[in-house]
């Protein structure tokens, strides 16, 4: 990375990721990288897009979400292994973040899981800008031109992800363009549509996933799935008012 | 940079304040993050109340942080901006801050080295080579006439002071 700030940023991020184990501060990971707590903290949240606290908490919850559905695994030794004070701590931050407590967690949720943020990563962040404004689509038709399992980066489509009744896991990706009038292919009918954001990079993948970290509540959206509007420059993001009916 | 040891009068500073991160939402030299905002808070007021027989009318807008327990774990910390004021009778939306007595570093940071890692330099060189340790969690940077805003960093000027003892 030609930046030095950004290299720093990327000690600081695998830094915490070789000590989630451990009782970890903001001042640990700015000495880490050789600069002052202040600094650091606000350059790591310019090219990460979230407070180190945040990136270290997050971290932490879904690593322990991953294992307690994993693992048969008492929660009180989850909460210390993961550097809590205590088991109420530990079930106070799950809670925010997974929306359940830790002792009721049943379902599964990819969607909610913040990973790693790594080099390629780290890149596509840096500078990253995003411009969240609700405004109405349009009905429409989705045409169905592929499928495929998860996001592929690449083109200048729709895509359309197919996401569990729970609407935290991604069980498909339709590739397509939308259209005005239904044709002879195959299509979704679309309505009650909103663009919810705005971002300016158009590698899908990466555009999906900073969507789901930052932004995504599944509660939000009143049918299983989201639009990825590809553009030239930039992906719109839009969101479902009513369900899918093909 | 210009370091130079001094030693300052207690001072009654009123303003506004806000505690947490400051970068949570925007980051960067952003005038919306939580700094700009209270910055912005504090402006709009002296804007909307030009007459303060309370304040000492020295024109220097003061951005104190002040550091606690949960600044090394988590980040967090007290932005205050203000101004000197001669009384502690101040209007409900302002707060006071009594800052002490004490010998202080005096920084004048030119251009880009306001938003430059100064802060490293404080610990690592500047305060070493006067023989000083900080004497408090507290540091202060102060905004006059020479501060043209952020669009104008190049012939921007501010002073920073930190409170030191010897060591």
């Amino acid at each position: 990375m030609s930046e030095p700030i950004l290299d720093a940023v990327l000690q600081g991020l695998k830094f915490i990721e070789a000590n989630l184990h451990k009782d970890l501060g903001v001042s640990d990971v700015a000495a880490c990288a050789s600069y002052s707590q202040f600094y650091f903290s606000r350059e790591f949240a310019r090219h990460a897009h979230c407070t180190v606290y945040d990136y270290i908490l997050r971290r932490k919850l879904s690593e322990a979400y991953k294992e307690l559905h994993n693992k048969r695994i008492k929660i009180v030794d989850l909460a210390f292994r993961y550097g809590f004070q205590s088991h109420e701590v530990f079930t106070r931050a799950y809670r925010k973040m997974f929306g359940e407590n830790p002792s009721e967690s049943r379902d599964y949720q990819p969607l909610a899981i913040f990973e790693p943020i790594g080099e390629a990563y780290l890149a596509f962040l840096s500078g990253l800008r995003v411009d969240i404004a609700e405004r109405a689509v349009e009905d429409c038709y989705f045409e169905v031109m592929g499928a495929s399992e998860t996001i592929e980066s690449g083109g200048n489509a729709c895509l359309l992800v197919l996401l569990s009744p729970n609407r935290y896991r991604c069980q498909c990706v339709f590739r397509g363009a939308l259209r005005h009038e239904q044709g002879e292919s195959p299509a979704f009918r679309l309505s009650g549509l909103r663009q919810s954001a705005r971002i300016y990079h158009t590698d899908a993948r990466s555009v999906f996933r900073y969507y789901a970290d930052h932004f995504y509540e599944a509660g939000t959206i009143a049918s299983n799935y989201i639009l990825l509007r590809l553009q030239n420059t930039y992906t719109d993001i839009i969101l479902p008012k009513a369900t899918i009916q093909p | 940079m210009k370091p130079e040891r001094i030693h300052l009068p207690a001072m009654l500073l009123g303003g506004v304040s806000f505690y947490g991160d400051p970068f949570s939402q925007k980051s960067g030299w952003d005038s919306e993050n939580e700094i700009g905002k209270t910055c912005a808070r504090f402006i709009t007021y002296t804007q909307q109340n030009p007459q303060r027989p309370y304040s000492c009318g020295r024109n220097v807008i003061c951005e104190i942080h002040v550091y606690g327990e949960e600044t090394n774990t988590k980040g967090y910390f007290e932005v205050f901006v203000g101004e000197e004021v001669n009384t502690a009778r101040l209007p409900v939306p302002l707060s006071v801050k009594h800052l002490p007595e004490s010998d202080y570093i005096k920084i004048e940071l030119h251009g880009q080295e306001i938003t430059d890692d100064w802060w490293q330099a404080l610990d690592t060189e500047i305060l070493p080579k006067f023989h000083a340790r900080r004497n408090a969690t507290y540091i202060i940077q102060a905004y006059d006439a020479r501060f043209k805003g952020m669009e104008r960093l190049d012939d921007s000027v501010i002073d920073v002071y930190i409170p030191v003892e010897t060591a």
